[in-house]
């Protein structure tokens, strides 16, 4: 069955994830030797991004498999990579400063983030389910020890004991799916079960199915499998918050499209029904709740529930121009979410008092570039126009119209219309309230500047002229169909 | 190459950015360079009129450029006679609400004048879009510029009406977002790729059932957008929160994109459905547009909410004259658009010198202004008479013909109707008794200056619009003309022939031509 013969040219495909792991190990040994160079640190763990991201780039358009077919390099894992590995990169950039300003700044978190994207490039680029796995297990763990960085605070604490229970539960689920899928094809390599088509056993293929979704449905807090996602969101220290908000979730879904549409293509199963409710309920809950919430990370963490809802829809409708959707509003939500976060943690200050949005009252007197900018944010994410909210959102909406799946689209807006107002809220404090506190605001260093630059940039770009992103997205797609 | 319909766009947008590189010291030289731009672009818009061909009926000055090849969008503007004079009013009436703001505004002037230039790019957008996904994102756009501009320059319950705005204009919206996914999805099915380009949809062939809740979607966004009854209640509270200058653009011209997207959209692509729903339509116009609105107007005790109600009531005539469906009604909604927009606009900018000065809205704290302020108090007249109808002055053109329009196909809605016009008459005329009037009875208001020579800039050029159309109105009408003539035949012939009959009293009219 499977091949065992290594070719070295395998070696080649995988650099990206060498490169990583090189760069997650030397940060380790920077640590140790070179304590007090911060900078170093921030500057070795971005080079690696880029490092990794120029080879990813560098691997060109065709599809190839390696060690016997555990991995597939192809358009989409580039496409699904890429979007980890700019979010890795981002996050770098702007963790230094937020740690540094706690005391806490250390090479671990570099080499843990650096890991975890190794990990999440093997979930992307994974075409065995165990690679998947295995990938998944890598990225939860490093993220079990960031979400509790702060080993001395309760709240911390609090976020990576609920994370690492519920993850591991999420993870028991999954590997438990892979095993009946096993038992259903006899193999749990995707291209194998591709090839197969249909399970013998077809109690076996659903049960399996079911428990691997499961799994994946908690990683990316779909409801209801949502409820860790706040308290996490919360007690994590923000720069790591905004990565697994987007980032995680982003190869998360990746991970869930190559297994349903590459592995399992749609002959074989009429998921629909399911899919349609985890899209609305997702949505309509993520929304709702975020309606109550005047923290504003716990808000970001419920409107990211509800962004989950919006890509479901890609998953639900299950045609090739949904899922480019949701890949395309991926990339799309990756900039508009971290870019907020990186506003928040600005605002938010060394004791973290200005977390509520009481705290932005008067905001855009004081900080008038900064208010600009999460302006952006809020109206992108509530879906205006010109920026990517509203094109990722025309883009999944319409394909699902064109499959008939008006209903789902009808919530979907009014999720919206709901949406607008909590966001609208964090304007209205920014612009319309008088000054409550006068606070002093640090500046904001270099690399989170460039990085917030970078977030406004890409918004603005791929919400006005989106034509070259959608025709990369639709090439990354057509690998997976 | 940038055609001269871009000009209008790209403009304000050059505004924009130089207001943004100016120093915030220099307060006076920002206003000057918003006025100068606006008012650059009112030039080029007159340019345009100069230029604009009377007797095609089809789009002028088309540009067209691609945009998001994949799905078949495209940056397609063009102008008509539906959206000529929609144009001109909105560059007219954009530097006047600049100037008449420039002491009002007390903080953030560079945000304000953005503001301001940012909304006329979007309303200006609306009116020129070809493409149903530009017309989209311009329609969206003008909403932040305007949530600021009331949220943030308003009164004191302004962060409410700014909301109240914004949510109430999203509903509508994103439900003709729906509308508008359902469409593109047709236009791929009927035509092999997606499209939404406009003039292309029109092509589209679509059943009844379709038209029917599409034409809902559109009109509910329209609809509160103009706003009807029972959708209009975001519009006392928007404009008596919103500074002066955001009232005259509300009134003046936000309120016409409802009206506008009736004719550009939801006739055009819906003629079935329209002529099937026109008979509901019209009854909310009069009796929850017109009659209302001059009722709820003649109790307010405030000016501004009064000139707001009266903005229901005459909208409400609008509606009617677009959905009696024919020439007469066509013609004089689209006039009576304009003319609402000169009248009310002035109407406003009279309410906010006189707030500028006494910080009060409320008709009792005045009475006997006509003795300290002449020359407030005649233009005041001018312009009141004007927004009732007075013959020889530019209302009277308007709503003869939407009464005319609406006579021959219906005398029950154009008796109702034409109450209306009495009502405006009491309202209006029992304001300016009692504000204008009788003995100084406020002590305050002994001391006030008439006008200065910046708020006659600003109100004459309006006076002098509304006695011109008023006396000579066939420039206007021989350009508006061809398009509705055209509009009549695309809903009469797309909707199979089947005669357009909107009340069962009287024999069907079909349009006429002449």
């Amino acid at each position: 069955m499977i091949d065992f013969q290594l070719n070295p040219a395998d070696f080649i495909l995988l650099l990206p994830e060498i490169v990583l792991s090189i760069g997650a190990m030397l940060m380790l040994f920077l640590e140790l030797f070179l304590k007090d160079k911060k900078t170093l640190h921030q500057w070795t763990a971005f080079a690696t991004f880029l490092i990794a991201f120029i080879l990813l780039l560098s691997q060109g358009s065709n599809t190839l498999m390696a060690f016997g077919k555990m991995v597939r390099a192809d358009l989409f894992g580039q496409f699904s990579s890429a979007i980890v590995l700019i979010g890795g990169g981002l996050t770098v950039l702007l963790g230094k400063e937020y740690f540094v300003k706690r005391d806490w700044h250390r090479g671990e978190y570099y080499s843990l983030l650096l890991f975890a994207s190794v990990g999440m490039l093997f979930m992307v680029r994974g075409l065995d389910l165990l690679v998947i796995f295995l990938g998944l297990e890598l990225l939860s763990i490093s993220l079990y020890i960031l979400v509790g960085y702060f080993r001395e605070r309760l709240f911390s604490n609090e976020a990576a004991l609920k994370y690492l229970l519920l993850g591991a539960f999420a993870s028991g689920f999954l590997l438990y799916g892979i095993a009946y899928i096993y038992g259903a094809y006899g193999t749990t390599n995707l291209y194998e079960i591709r090839e197969i088509g249909s399970a013998e056993s077809a109690t076996f293929y659903w049960i399996g199915l079911s428990l691997i979704l499961v799994g994946f449905s908690f990683k990316v807090a779909l409801v209801p499998f949502h409820m860790w996602s706040p308290d996490v969101y919360q007690g994590a220290p923000t720069p790591v918050t905004g990565f697994m908000a987007t980032t995680t979730k982003a190869a998360a879904f990746a991970a869930m499209m190559r297994i349903l549409f590459y592995g399992f293509p749609a002959e074989n199963m009429d998921w629909t029904p399911l899919f349609w409710f985890f899209s609305a309920a997702t949505m309509t809950v993520g929304n709702i709740f975020a309606i109550q919430q005047l923290n504003l990370k716990r808000m970001l963490a419920y409107s990211s529930i509800a962004h989950a809802g919006y890509l479901m829809i890609g998953i639900t409708v299950g045609s090739e121009t949904s899922v480019a959707g949701m890949l395309y509003y991926l990339l799309g939500y990756l900039f508009m979410n971290i870019g907020a976060f990186a506003i928040v943690q600005h605002i938010e200050g060394k004791d973290e008092t200005r977390l509520n949005v009481e705290s932005y009252a008067g905001l855009a007197k004081r900080q008038p570039a900064i208010s600009l900018a999460m302006t952006l944010f809020m109206f992108a994410l509530a879906g205006f126009p010109l920026t990517v909210g509203f094109t990722g959102k025309f883009y999944i909406f319409a394909a699902a119209m064109n499959q008939g799946f008006i209903w789902l689209i009808l919530i979907a807006v009014i999720n919206s219309l709901i949406s607008v107002y909590y966001y609208l809220r964090v304007v209205i404090y920014m612009y319309m309230k008088p000054v409550v506190e006068e606070t002093e605001f640090s500046p904001m260093e270099l690399p989170a500047k460039v990085a917030l630059t970078v977030c406004v940039y890409a918004v603005l770009h791929l919400g006005i002229l989106p034509g070259n992103f959608i025709t990369l997205a639709e090439e990354a797609i057509s690998a997976l169909f | 190459m940038i055609g001269i319909l871009s000009l209008h766009i790209i403009l304000p947008l050059l505004g924009i950015l130089v207001l943004i590189f100016i120093p915030n010291k220099e307060k006076s030289l920002m206003k000057v360079a918003a006025i100068g731009f606006s008012l650059a672009t009112f030039v080029v818009s007159i340019v345009m009129l100069a230029r604009f061909e009377i007797g095609p009926s089809d789009m002028q000055f088309v540009e067209y450029a691609e945009w998001i090849p994949q799905w078949g969008v495209s940056y397609k503007i063009g102008v008509d006679g539906i959206s000529l004079f929609l144009i001109l009013i909105t560059t007219l009436l954009t530097p006047l609400a600049l100037l008449s703001s420039w002491n009002s505004i007390t903080e953030g002037h560079k945000g304000f004048l953005v503001s301001m230039l940012a909304l006329e790019v979007g309303i200006i957008g609306v009116f020129l879009s070809l493409d149903l996904f530009l017309f989209y994102v311009f329609w969206e756009v003008m909403l932040i510029p305007m949530y600021f501009i009331i949220g943030i320059w308003g009164g004191e319950n302004k962060i409410y009406a700014a909301m109240k705005f914004v949510i109430f204009t999203m509903f509508g919206s994103l439900l003709m977002l729906v509308a508008i996914f359902w469409l593109y999805y047709l236009s791929s099915e009927q035509f092999g790729s997606p499209t939404t380009d406009l003039l292309m949809l029109y092509k589209l062939d679509l059943p009844y059932d379709t038209q029917f809740w599409l034409f809902l979607a559109f009109a509910l966004s329209f609809a509160i957008k103009i706003p009807l009854f029972p959708f209009h209640t975001w519009l006392p509270d928007a404009h008596v929160e919103a500074p002066t200058a955001g009232s005259v653009i509300l009134a003046g011209v936000l309120l016409k994109m409802g009206g506008y997207g009736f004719l550009r959209y939801c006739l055009p692509l819906f003629p079935e459905a329209t002529i099937e729903l026109a008979p509901y339509l019209i009854s909310l116009a009069v009796f929850g547009g017109i009659i209302y609105g001059a009722l709820v107007a003649m109790v307010q005790p405030d000016m501004k909410k009064l000139v707001a109600y009266s903005s229901v009531s005459h909208m409400g005539f609008i509606v009617l004259g677009i959905f009696v469906l024919n020439q007469q009604g066509l013609q004089g909604a689209l006039i009576q658009m304009v003319n609402h927009g000169l009248s009310t606009g002035a109407l406003f900018l009279l309410v906010g010198f006189i707030y500028e000065r006494r910080h009060s809205r409320l008709i009792s704290e005045y009475g006997g202004l006509a003795k300290i302020m002449p020359f407030y108090a005649a233009t005041f007249l001018i312009v009141v008479l004007s927004s009732l109808g007075l013959p020889g002055l530019n209302g009277f053109v308007g709503e003869f013909l939407i009464l005319v329009g609406s006579f021959k196909s219906s005398i029950f809605f154009t008796t109702f109707a034409a109450t209306g016009v009495i009502l405006a008459a009491v309202y209006l005329l029992w304001m300016y008794q009692r504000v204008m009037f009788g003995k100084v009875t406020n002590e305050k208001n002994s001391g006030l200056n008439d006008l200065s020579l910046r708020e006659k800039w600003v109100i004459v050029p309006l006076i002098l619009l509304i006695i011109a159309i008023g006396v000579y109105p066939k420039p206007i009408l021989e350009r508006i003309e061809p398009s509705v003539t055209n509009l009549l035949n695309m809903v009469q012939s797309n909707s199979n022939g089947d005669k357009i009959n909107i009340s069962p009293d009287v024999t069907p009219v079909s349009p006429e031509r002449n």
